[in-house]
């Protein structure tokens, strides 16, 4: 999983995008997986278990969990991974240039 | 016929250890007729009786010990210091009785340091075990058990006694996890580790959900684990009801709700994880709905903090194209 995201925040790093991850760890798991993991992308971080409160909030009882949101914040798609993620971002990115 | 009378005064203990509180009432009733004009004394000087500066002081420890940071075994020792201290100052008052049952449940600091240590090192040996899942379940299902038994009283034999209860064979489960949680109330009752209970609560039949929550949100000394014992049954609720396991009526919305709306207004400010129970009462109450979070809505928006404690909030990156990625490194 990370590595599919790092490329795409490096890829989009001029465009933008912005990929925010909501965090479920206890804060030493966090900051050991942003080290080695290399993650540059900025995170909340839940209240260390999978009941924190944005994810209780959001109802998540899986993880992953992903929601893509256009440019006006509105949600236009859910649960896309990987190369189909990428479609979406780019689709939407192209569409918030059009006008 | 005194004693008799005394013995309606003690409040509900939790199973055990009832004829040993009782003992130390008597005892200690006794001892308030000899101080009396000193009591006397000091109600006029204060203007306030000791049994109230004990209650006070009692409450103000409870605070204390759930605002403070420490971890659980410092905590502990800083704490068993304080409880005995209050416990000879105002001996005779129901406060100090109530000091006396914390330090009773009480472990040592180093006892729970070589509980945690230990489990800490079964736990690596299992997921390092190239065993398949059943026989490494039947190999370490007795190790767990022991350092329960060796360590009972420790947070770290809890969580070992809770790991060997849900791995019991179907067939066996629910005749022996009403006789383990009975063992666990005996020993854990007044004890602040019993706030894991809820990690259990899946295991139970409705009729034990009810009454071992119900006797911790009742007659716990720690406002920790009352809280979490409310909490961890409206959460259960408001969960499963969503997936049938519970039945969806009127009241058992209501019955959760109402649950969830006490604890943001009495023990809002007692800590969960790393937040606290006001926050994650509001969380359960107000969840977004499917048709909330459904596509073409606008998503709803989300302030908190990074690990490093700086505040973050999601409208900070409108007029960007977003993905939200709820994850954890596991």
């Amino acid at each position: 999983m990370y590595p599919h995201e790092r490329s795409l925040v490096s890829r989009l790093e001029d465009e933008p995008f912005a990929l925010i991850g909501i965090n479920s760890d206890p804060k030493e798991d966090y900051f050991e997986a942003i080290a080695r993991e290399n993650i540059t992308w900025p995170s909340f971080w839940d209240g260390g278990d999978t009941s924190g409160p944005i994810a209780t909030k959001w109802g998540v009882t899986g993880w992953p969990t992903i929601y893509i949101i256009d440019h006006e914040g509105i949600i236009r798609d859910k649960n896309k991974r990987d190369e189909r993620m990428d479609e979406v971002v780019d689709r939407l990115l192209e569409k918030m240039k059009g006008g | 016929m005194l004693v008799g009378a005394r013995k309606a005064e003690v409040p509900s203990s939790l199973h055990a250890e009832k004829g040993l509180v009782t003992m130390r009432w008597v005892r200690r009733t006794s001892r308030i007729r000899f101080p009396l004009g000193a009591l006397l004394l000091s109600l006029v000087s204060s203007g306030c009786s000791k049994e109230e500066r004990a209650a006070s002081a009692l409450a103000e420890l409870g605070e204390a010990y759930t605002a403070s940071e420490l971890g659980s075994v410092d905590k502990f020792t800083e704490f068993t210091a304080r409880y005995q201290e209050l416990t000879e100052r105002y001996s005779g008052t129901q406060a100090a009785m109530d000091a006396e049952k914390w330090l009773m449940t009480g472990t040592s600091a180093a006892e729970e340091e070589a509980a945690s240590a230990e489990l800490a090192a079964l736990k690596e040996a299992y997921s390092e075990s190239d065993l398949g899942r059943t026989e490494k379940n039947e190999e370490f299902t007795p190790k767990y058990q022991t350092l329960a038994e060796d360590y009972w009283g420790t947070d770290a034999a809890l969580e070992a006694k809770f790991w060997v209860m849900r791995r019991a064979p179907r067939d066996e489960r629910s005749a022996t996890i009403g006789e383990d949680t009975d063992a666990i109330f005996e020993r854990y009752g007044q004890s602040l580790h019993i706030k894991r209970l809820g990690e259990l609560i899946t295991n139970f039949s409705e009729e034990q959900r009810e009454e071992y929550f119900g006797e911790l949100r009742e007659n716990s000394p720690h406002p920790e684990v009352r809280a979490a014992a409310i909490y961890d049954l409206a959460r259960y609720i408001k969960r499963f009801m969503r997936y049938g396991m519970v039945e969806d009526s009127p009241e058992n919305r209501e019955k959760a709700d109402s649950d969830l709306r006490l604890l943001m207004e009495e023990y809002a400010d007692v800590p969960k994880g790393g937040v606290t129970y006001g926050v994650m009462a509001d969380a359960v109450l107000n969840a977004y709905t499917d048709e909330d979070l459904a596509i073409g809505q606008p998503a709803p928006e989300i302030v908190g903090v990074t690990a490093d404690g700086d505040e973050i909030r999601l409208s900070q990156f409108l007029g960007k194209v977003v993905v939200i990625d709820f994850w954890g490194d596991w």
